[in-house]
């Protein structure tokens, strides 16, 4: 592998990995639903 | 067994009303099983003819020499793109002045025509009218903002019990920053609000916030909130056969005793007629919902009037004594007191003002550069005026697009201001804003538009003329106009159905649920239909769906970019 192939695998890691935690500190794919769960009571 | 057919609501202001609505429309239920008690039929969202709100309640013991002219407490600006909830709501019922159209189109239809461009958001001094666009920011500012809008919803209680002012400690600079200039005074912040609830809007506004200085995500209704969303609301209420029993004040609880006192179950309530004096008492049978709200920020309100200044009143407010009392059988319903027990942290005044003709309304047009109906207004000082020796905001106006209100004569203008702190002295007129007649305002309105008016011929001297054509001008000092921001920890405020209810929901603007900010009017729809869900066994998933721009990366973007202008 060139130094170029290694130094854009690396940056793109990095960039996923950034993307990930941003994506997890933002809750990002959360489901908001879950919050009124305990409220439902049409099963009743 | 939660589901039930019947309901008793405890207040008449929107938060229940949607209730109403949605156990009809959602829970097929009938209109003539849900029964209201409340002082009044519009909470916060009132407008009406000065003579008419002077009658009610809580200016009883103060009555007002010069009953003529309007009178709108506040007024609301709207958001389409984030108040889902509210705009669900009034597609479901008939707008009452326009036919043909539902509430929602109504307001749709008047903003199409009218749409919001603030000119003159900030105005000072010598220098006129303040570029909002430049937010004014240092790198400390956008850092501790961006901390705010990266904190996860699950992480909101590290917020707990910080104010604004404790958040910005070390930050002195972020209060003299055109941001902070606007957004407390559209949003009617104080440095003792909470950190916790800055947070909220910082994600649920996070659009807004690219756009702030022109204000062009603001709708308005056509008219004053009481005849666009609330008549309209009650209208179809009352069609349904609902009974909305008014001039009660609710004044205690009977709960079932149960053996470690965990089981909330209301079995009746007790109330006064305010009319007549007389005691009343209401039973709460096995099939009957209660749904509460506990608190409103115009309780305890009073009015002065052209030359009569606001007497304060000192009542901790009816709903949230009866909150009060619901907190001394349990443990997780709250801590009222957070929130009516320091009104130096809630209290601002309003002024609603009605003059014979627009000779002022021109003025304004001229010096503002804006059309009415477009814009917020705020007049900073030149001077310092904060304890942290900081200029601020004196004072700041909405002028409506006219007529405000249905019965105004077409050569009639009304006009809104608010000062946010009113224990602060005058720049015009040497004394506390609270103690102004309505005619001190208006000079004090006058003066900030004289300092910012690019002439040539200044509004000073039109003084005379002006004050000829007032009709009337409304002091309305509010102890609790900010109580829903006032610092608090996430417990303070029950939740929309507290566990172990099982007949008791809790709505409006002192109830905490998930993600919403509150005094928007979308806070309170929103607690009504999940008490109303709930209640009435509609699944939650037919909850209307919260946009959440605070998670659209393009959106943070901009933001981002925002920061740095």
């Amino acid at each position: 592998m060139s130094k170029k192939h290694v130094f854009l695998c690396a940056t793109l890691s990095l960039a996923l990995i950034g993307a990930g935690l941003l994506a997890k500190q933002l809750e990002l794919f959360r489901d908001d639903a879950q919050d009124y769960a305990k409220y439902d009571t049409s099963h009743q | 067994m939660s589901k039930k057919t019947k309901a008793i609501m405890i207040g008449a202001g929107l938060a229940n009303m949607a209730a109403a609505v949605y156990f009809i429309q959602e829970g097929h239920w009938n209109g003539e099983n849900i029964t209201f008690y409340s002082l009044d039929d519009h909470g916060s969202n009132d407008g009406a003819d000065t003579s008419t709100l002077a009658d009610e309640y809580w200016n009883k013991n103060h009555p007002l020499s010069n009953r003529k002219g309007y009178l709108a407490r506040g007024g609301r600006m709207l958001n389409y793109r984030t108040y889902v909830d509210l705009m669900d709501l009034l597609g479901r019922v008939q707008s009452v002045t326009e036919p043909g159209m539902t509430a929602a189109e109504d307001t749709h239809d008047f903003d199409a025509k009218h749409p919001t461009f603030d000119k003159a958001r900030l105005m000072q001094g010598a220098r006129g009218i303040i570029d909002g666009g430049k937010m004014g920011f240092n790198n400390q500012d956008r850092l501790l903002l961006t901390k705010l809008i990266m904190m996860p919803d699950s992480e909101e209680q590290k917020l707990d019990n910080v104010s604004i002012a404790d958040y910005f400690k070390d930050d002195p600079h972020m209060f003299q920053t055109n941001f902070w200039y606007m957004w407390e005074t559209t949003f009617a912040f104080r440095t003792k609000s909470s950190a916790q609830e800055l947070r909220r809007y910082m994600h649920q506004m996070i659009y807004e916030f690219t756009q702030i200085e022109h204000l062009v995500g603001v709708n308005r209704t056509r008219y004053n909130q009481y005849e666009s969303i609330m008549l309209p609301i009650i209208t179809y209420l009352k069609d349904q056969g609902v009974k909305i029993v008014l001039n009660r004040r609710v004044t205690d609880w009977e709960f079932k005793d149960s053996a470690l006192q965990d089981e909330i179950t209301v079995t009746g309530l007790k109330m006064t007629n305010v009319e007549t004096g007389a005691e009343e008492h209401v039973a709460v049978d096995d099939d009957t919902a209660v749904i509460f709200t506990n608190g409103s920020i115009t309780d305890s309100t009073t009015f002065g009037d052209y030359d009569t200044p606001v007497v304060e009143n000192m009542d901790y407010g009816a709903a949230s004594s009866l909150w009060k009392k619901a907190t001394e059988h349990f443990y997780n319903l709250g801590n009222p007191d957070k929130f009516f027990a320091d009104r130096d942290a809630s209290e601002w005044v309003s002024f609603t003002l009605t003059t014979k003709d627009h000779l002022l309304l021109n003025e304004i047009t001229r010096i503002t550069t804006q059309v009415p109906g477009n814009a917020l207004n705020s007049f900073l000082s030149t001077t310092p005026i904060t304890p942290l020796g900081q200029e601020d905001v004196n004072m700041s106006i909405v002028v409506h697009h006219q007529p405000h209100f249905t019965d105004q004569k077409p050569n009639e203008a009304v006009i809104w201001g608010y000062f946010l702190y009113p224990r602060r002295r005058g720049e015009f007129v040497d004394k506390p804003y609270i103690e102004m007649t309505g005619k001190e305002m208006l000079t004090e309105l006058i003066g900030q538009l004289s300092k910012v008016d690019p002439g040539p011929v200044n509004i000073i001297t039109k003084k005379d003329a002006i004050y000829d054509s007032v009709v009337n001008c409304i002091p309305v000092y509010m102890p609790y106009a900010s109580a829903l921001f006032n610092n608090r920890a996430k417990t303070d405020r029950p939740e929309v159905i507290p566990d172990h209810s099982t007949n008791l929901a809790f709505t409006g603007e002192f109830v905490d649920q998930p993600y919403q900010m509150i005094f928007t009017e979308q806070s309170a729809v929103r607690s009504g239909e999940i008490a109303a869900y709930h209640f009435a066994g509609v699944p939650m998933s037919r909850l209307v769906k919260t946009p959440r721009y605070d998670k659209d990366i393009p959106t943070l973007m901009r933001a981002t970019k925002k920061m740095f202008e």
